[in-house]
C-alpha cells in the first residue's frame, strides 16, 4: 500500500473537482 | 518524509481517503515554486479544488505529528473556503483526535470562529475561551482568544 501521487497539475485539479476534495501538494527534491 | 512518513500506514490512509495528493518535483517544475513561492523542501501545500493555497508545512515530520497537520490543512481549506459548518467539524475533529498535540489549541480557537461564522452566535467564541482557559493555559491561542472574555 502506498500513496498514489499524481504528477500532471491539471488532473489532479481535475480529479479535486471531481471527488469534492482539497489538493495535497508535496514539493519533494529528488537529489 | 519519503522514507519515514508517507510509508506510514495512517498516513496513506488518511490521505487516499481524504485529498487528491499531487507531487512537484522541486528541481524541474519551476512555474509552480514561482507560483506558490517554494524555496525550501519538505514542503506540502494545502490547497483547494481551484490551486488555491489555503495551509502550508515546511520541514519534516514524523507521522503522529504530520496527520494532526493534515487534518488541520483539511479543515483550513474547508475554512478559507467559507464553508464553516464543515469547517468546524474538521477542526472538532483535530482537536478530538489529537488533543496533546502542537495544533490542539489552534483547532479550539478556529473551532469556534467557524461555528460563529456559521450560526452569528458569539457563545461559541465563549466556549473557546473557557476551553483554552482550562486545558491549553499557557498557549498562544489563549491569548489571541483574550479579546473574547467579557
Amino acid at each position: 500500500m502506498e500513496i498514489h501521487w499524481m504528477t500532471d497539475e491539471a488532473d489532479a485539479l481535475k480529479t479535486a473537482r471531481q471527488s469534492a476534495r482539497p489538493v495535497l501538494i508535496d514539493f519533494v527534491q529528488r537529489a | 518524509m519519503g522514507t519515514v512518513t508517507y510509508p506510514n500506514e495512517h498516513v496513506i490512509r488518511y490521505v487516499s481517503d481524504n485529498f487528491i495528493p499531487f507531487r512537484v518535483d522541486f528541481d524541474n517544475e519551476s512555474a509552480l515554486l514561482r507560483r506558490y513561492n517554494i524555496f525550501w523542501t519538505p514542503t506540502i501545500l494545502f490547497t483547494d479544488q481551484a490551486g488555491n493555497a489555503r495551509r502550508r508545512i515546511t520541514g519534516f515530520l514524523p507521522p503522529p505529528a504530520f496527520l494532526s497537520h493534515l487534518a488541520m490543512g483539511n479543515a483550513f481549506v474547508a475554512f478559507w473556503g467559507h464553508n464553516y459548518s464543515h469547517a468546524a467539524e474538521l477542526f472538532d475533529a483535530v482537536a478530538g483526535d489529537f488533543p496533546g498535540s502542537m495544533l490542539a489549541p489552534e483547532a479550539v480557537y478556529f473551532r469556534s470562529v467557524a461555528r460563529r461564522k456559521a450560526t452569528n452566535d458569539n457563545s461559541h467564541l465563549d466556549v473557546a475561551v473557557e476551553e483554552l482557559d482550562r486545558l491549553y493555559p499557557d498557549s498562544e491561542w489563549a491569548l489571541r482568544a483574550l479579546p473574547w472574555k467579557d
